[in-house]
């Protein structure tokens, strides 16, 4: 039950934490780098979630196979909250923040021009068109999968969808 | 997996190429685990007791020596897990304290849920709803103000959500309320949709401050479309303006600043945009969701 067990006079955290933890952080952080837009925070917030699961949950999951599901929600959950208090903070401080979608340093070396154009069009979607469109072109979740994961209709998803790829169609095609 | 998912999709495509080689270039530091293991060992520094809560304990509590009194705070950020039997679960935030009298003079309160996750009922009163049915009855009723309702069949989307469709007895015009069975096996309702009334800002569970920017799409009787601001636990509504849409179809833009009585602390609320019978008033249709109210 409990996540750490004594180990000397180290705890180290549980087997299965470790399990977790290789097979989906990388995944996880990957994932939460397209939503927030920035690595280190993806990560902070993959690392929160993993937190949040030791302290809590290895009993409680129904099997073994939900704890990656409990993940994916709470980094999902963390990488909404930490869009919104952005937001928030852009509207109190409009001329102090960078712009949001402003393309990282890594990104413009490594991605191509076509991935660069489109992330950053991405970017500066409203928050859950972007967590749609995230969900669905690379989790490859169907919408009812999506609808789930968000606590909105299946209808509100696909109207999400086609809003954003529509802005994204459109951005793209701008001169 | 992606069935529903329409083709030709060349932008779809495009998007789903750019985050597959967007993502596979980044590169998670090594570190990961060691710093999730410094967190833990920090907070086993930090609490000399095990922070569990027990199914169970409040009724034990009563009669033995040493009442522990837990206050449990959910976190807004972790998802609710469901198990099998006996339900052990530990929270963010924990206070103890600890008294040597045989009365309990401490109050065991355990939140389950997140009111931030919910729109109805307040995870902070002692209502709650055994089936869907009757938690969707009492929203329309109580927070949507449906006079006349006919209550549709509840769609399962699996064995703890689905959806429920109202209307006002005219079958033009169809509200979906949105429900789940959360960690305490009661059901919620997380909101209610309305074909004709589509709210881009603010979102579900965004945190709103007075005055909110508002702006979507409607089409309602005459174009207005009224919007109440209401707390989760508290029926008493801080604000009640309106927006205006299309009369005629297709729906058309609103955008607005609504201002409104601003909460001490920052609390859940319900925002309620409603369209309403040209004939007698009544309330036919309506969106809704919950957000958090800032303070000013």
């Amino acid at each position: 039950m409990a996540a750490m067990a004594a180990s000397s006079d180290r705890p180290t955290v549980d087997a299965w934490l470790v399990d977790l933890y290789r097979s989906e952080y990388a995944h996880l952080v990957r994932l939460a780098t397209l939503l927030v837009d920035d690595v280190g925070e993806a990560e902070e917030l993959v690392q929160d979630a993993f937190v949040a699961a030791a302290r809590t949950r290895q009993g409680s999951f129904q099997d073994a196979g939900s704890a990656p599901a409990y993940l994916r929600s709470a980094v999902l959950n963390r990488a909404r909250s930490r869009l919104r208090t952005r937001r928030v903070r852009r509207r109190h401080l409009r001329s102090v923040d960078p712009p949001p979608s402003a393309p990282g340093a890594d990104r413009q070396a490594l991605a191509s021009e076509e991935t660069r154009r489109m992330l950053a069009v991405l970017g500066r979607l409203p928050a859950r068109q972007r967590e749609v469109l995230v969900l669905r072109y690379y989790l490859e979740l169907s919408e009812a999968e999506i609808a789930d994961e968000l606590g909105i209709s299946a209808g509100s998803v696909k109207t999400h969808a086609h809003r954003g790829l529509a802005a994204l169609e459109s951005q793209l095609e701008a001169p | 997996m992606n069935e529903q998912t329409p083709a030709p999709d060349p932008t779809g495509e495009r998007l789903r190429r750019a985050l597959a080689e967007h993502a596979s270039t980044i590169q998670p530091s090594s570190d990961g685990l060691e710093r999730i293991e410094e967190t833990l060992m920090s907070e086993s520094r930090f609490t000399p007791t095990r922070r569990w809560v027990v199914g169970g304990l409040s009724a034990a509590a009563a009669i033995i020596l040493v009442v522990v009194g837990i206050v449990v705070i959910g976190s807004d950020d972790d998802p609710e897990v469901v198990a099998d039997t006996t339900t052990t679960t530990e929270q963010d935030t924990t206070t103890t304290t600890t008294t040597t009298t045989t009365e309990p003079t401490t109050t065991t309160f355990t939140r389950q849920v997140d009111p931030a996750e919910v729109a109805y009922p307040s995870p902070d009163t002692s209502q709650r709803f055994q089936s869907a049915e009757a938690a969707g009855q009492s929203y329309a009723t109580d927070v949507l103000g449906f006079t006349e309702l006919e209550l549709g069949e509840f769609r399962e989307g699996d064995s703890r959500s689905g959806e429920l469709p109202i209307t006002d007895g005219s079958a033009s015009q169809e509200t979906v309320i949105l429900l789940r069975k959360m960690a305490d096996d009661t059901w919620y309702v997380l909101g209610s949709q309305f074909r004709d009334i589509t709210v881009e800002v603010p979102e579900a569970r965004d945190e709103i401050s007075s005055p909110f920017p508002t702006s979507g799409e409607a089409l309602a009787f005459e174009g207005t479309v009224e919007v109440i601001v209401r707390l989760q636990n508290d029926p008493m509504p801080l604000a009640e303006d309106f927006v205006t849409g299309s009369g005629v179809p297709p729906a058309g833009p609103f955008d607005k600043e609504i201002p409104f009585e601003a909460p001490d602390q920052e609390q859940t609320a319900i925002l309620v945009y409603r369209t309403a019978s040209a004939e007698d008033g009544h309330i036919t249709a309506a969106t809704s969701f919950p957000v958090q109210l800032l303070p000013s």
